[in-house]
């Protein structure tokens, strides 16, 4: 789009804070009329600096820094960087701390799957789906809890295994805790799938392209929405995910519903993982750890793998102390929001922004107070979060 | 792809460590863009650029993921003059990774129009991640 035609629109500041998420960013949105021209992506608001963070902390204690960057993901945080700092050690893990990692991973994949189904059918206006699959959600992290004794920072993983047993008396309960989800999955899966209001508010929505997923570097269940099949656990295994039969999940449409139901069959397949290893952790050995040295010499690494929003990667140099020399962290997030929310949006109703951009399961803000700025006269009009949703109920 | 990398980039690249399934490669600079336009026949897909000032040098680490491998392509640049060809009409992905480098190592990357700030605010420190920045700076 040209500059001239630029000014003429709207332009229409989303964020940076809103009740709803727990995290601030802003978006500019272009507007002609009801129509979104172009989209102005600004992150950062959340920036702690946990990069720097680590560098002045030693490796046991940026486990837990690991940990606290994200309150849904914490698992595979920590297990990405200890898999990473292993690698910089050349250190090989107990198989039982394999199992139970991936145990933690599938489980933590399975709740923040049901959160987002939960954010959807609010986004829509179906709170009473809201509050089903947040009911549902309890049952995973109630698995957790037994598991770690906690609900969302577990703590399980060290730099050379894991620090706690999976209590072995408990694996009937959480397998029919697993049952009753397959069965409430099987459920949402028809609601989403057959519902008129859901289909209206999600089938040829938001649209991204199969050609533009690799372009834009998009990862995860978005870019599996498009027909691409990429998911770190079939492409590049690590832990157990070689050693059990499962699915990629993958759909051509490109569209809301299509990142809903990707999610949705997501559940069934980590139901399928976390079942193939609790019943073969009763015959493995006991050991949870091995030593690691609290010096690690000169060297480099990466570790590569698949959170629940997509690829997380880790990059780590040693300098031959305890403290990391750097260490480079880039989220799933990241480049799903930087890059696709552009791509999503052009073309789309105003109405529709809500939804489009919670569809990408971002870990960020949706609008709260909004400002009309009519860039010709310079008029100014503030709005707020009402006004988005009248115009979602009109439509 | 491990293999057909080890064709296209032969005389260009000296593979230094893997593990696992990552490959490690340090080239040039000089033989920066012709190294990415071989990697580029194999993959349109950009991981990150990993940015580290080893007090001596600026390295970059380039990483592509594609089915079996983690490709790590390093190359240095000059600590006083940082600056390097952009890579984002090969992989129009990896313009987010440059502006962070470029916010946090003040890299400058030629070619990129889109080179500005994305993470820090107005008042955070200019280059961070840089070894002259000493801790409460």
């Amino acid at each position: 789009m040209k500059e001239k035609d630029v000014r003429k629109c709207y332009i229409l500041p989303v964020g940076p804070q809103h009740p709803m998420y727990v995290e601030a960013e802003n978006l500019m949105v272009h507007l002609d009329g009801e129509t979104i021209v172009n989209v102005d992506v600004n992150i950062g608001y959340m920036h702690r600096g946990i990069e720097e963070l680590m560098q002045r902390r030693n490796y046991i204690q940026n486990i837990y820094l690991a940990e606290r960057i994200c309150g849904i993901c914490s698992g595979i945080h920590t297990v990405t960087y200890c898999q990473c700092i292993e690698n910089l050690i050349g250190l090989e893990i107990p198989e039982r701390a394999k199992y139970i990692r991936t145990i933690i991973l599938e489980l933590e994949r399975l709740h923040s799957h049901f959160l987002f189904f939960g954010v959807m059918a609010y986004e829509m206006g179906l709170d009473t789906v809201f509050m089903y699959t947040w009911k549902d959600r309890e049952a995973v992290l109630d698995i957790l809890e037994m598991i770690s004794g906690n609900r969302v920072n577990y703590g399980m993983s060290a730099v050379g295994g894991v620090r706690r047993d999976v209590p072995e008396n408990r694996i009937p309960e959480m397998i029919k805790k697993l049952d009753y989800l397959e069965k409430r999955g099987q459920y949402y899966a028809k609601v989403f799938y057959s519902d008129k209001l859901i289909r209206k508010r999600s089938v040829g929505l938001g649209l991204l392209p199969k050609k533009l997923v690799d372009k834009y570097s998009i990862v995860g269940p978005v870019a599996r929405a498009s027909g691409v099949k990429t998911d770190v656990r079939k492409d590049i295994p690590y832990l157990v995910y070689d050693k059990i039969d499962w699915n990629v999940i993958v759909r051509e449409e490109g569209d809301v519903l299509a990142r809903i139901m990707v999610k949705i069959y997501e559940v069934f397949e980590s139901i399928k993982i976390l079942k193939a290893c609790l019943k073969a952790l009763p015959g493995l050995e006991k050991t949870l750890k091995v030593k690691a040295p609290f010096v690690i010499e000169t060297n480099e690494a990466v570790s590569v793998t698949e959170a629940p929003r997509g690829e997380l990667f880790y990059y780590a140099v040693s300098n031959g102390t305890d403290k990391p020399e750097r260490l480079r962290i880039r989220t799933p997030s990241f480049v799903n929001i930087a890059n696709s929310l552009g791509i999503l949006l052009k073309g789309q109703q105003l109405a529709d922004l809500p939804i489009i951009v919670a569809s990408i399961d971002p870990c960020f803000s949706c609008c709260d107070r909004v400002t009309l700025i009519d860039v010709k006269s310079g008029e100014r009009k503030t709005v707020d979060e009402a006004y988005l949703k009248r115009l979602e109920e009109r439509k | 792809m491990s293999d057909s990398f080890r064709k296209k980039i032969t005389g260009l690249a000296e593979i230094y460590k893997t593990h696992g399934n990552a490959v490690f490669a340090k080239i040039d600079k000089k033989d920066f863009l012709k190294t990415m336009e071989k990697t580029a026949e194999l993959t349109e897909r950009i991981s990150s650029i990993s940015g580290h000032d080893n007090g001596k040098t600026i390295e970059l680490v380039y990483t592509f993921t594609s089915e079996k491998l983690v490709l790590n392509i390093k190359v240095e640049i000059d600590r006083k003059k940082p600056k390097i060809e952009s890579v984002t009409k090969l992989f129009p992905g990896a313009g987010v990774f440059e502006r962070e480098n470029f916010e946090m190592l003040g890299v400058v990357f030629s070619g990129n129009k889109n080179l500005k700030k994305i993470l820090l605010g107005k008042k955070s420190p200019k280059t961070p991640l840089r070894k002259s920045i000493k801790e409460g700076e």
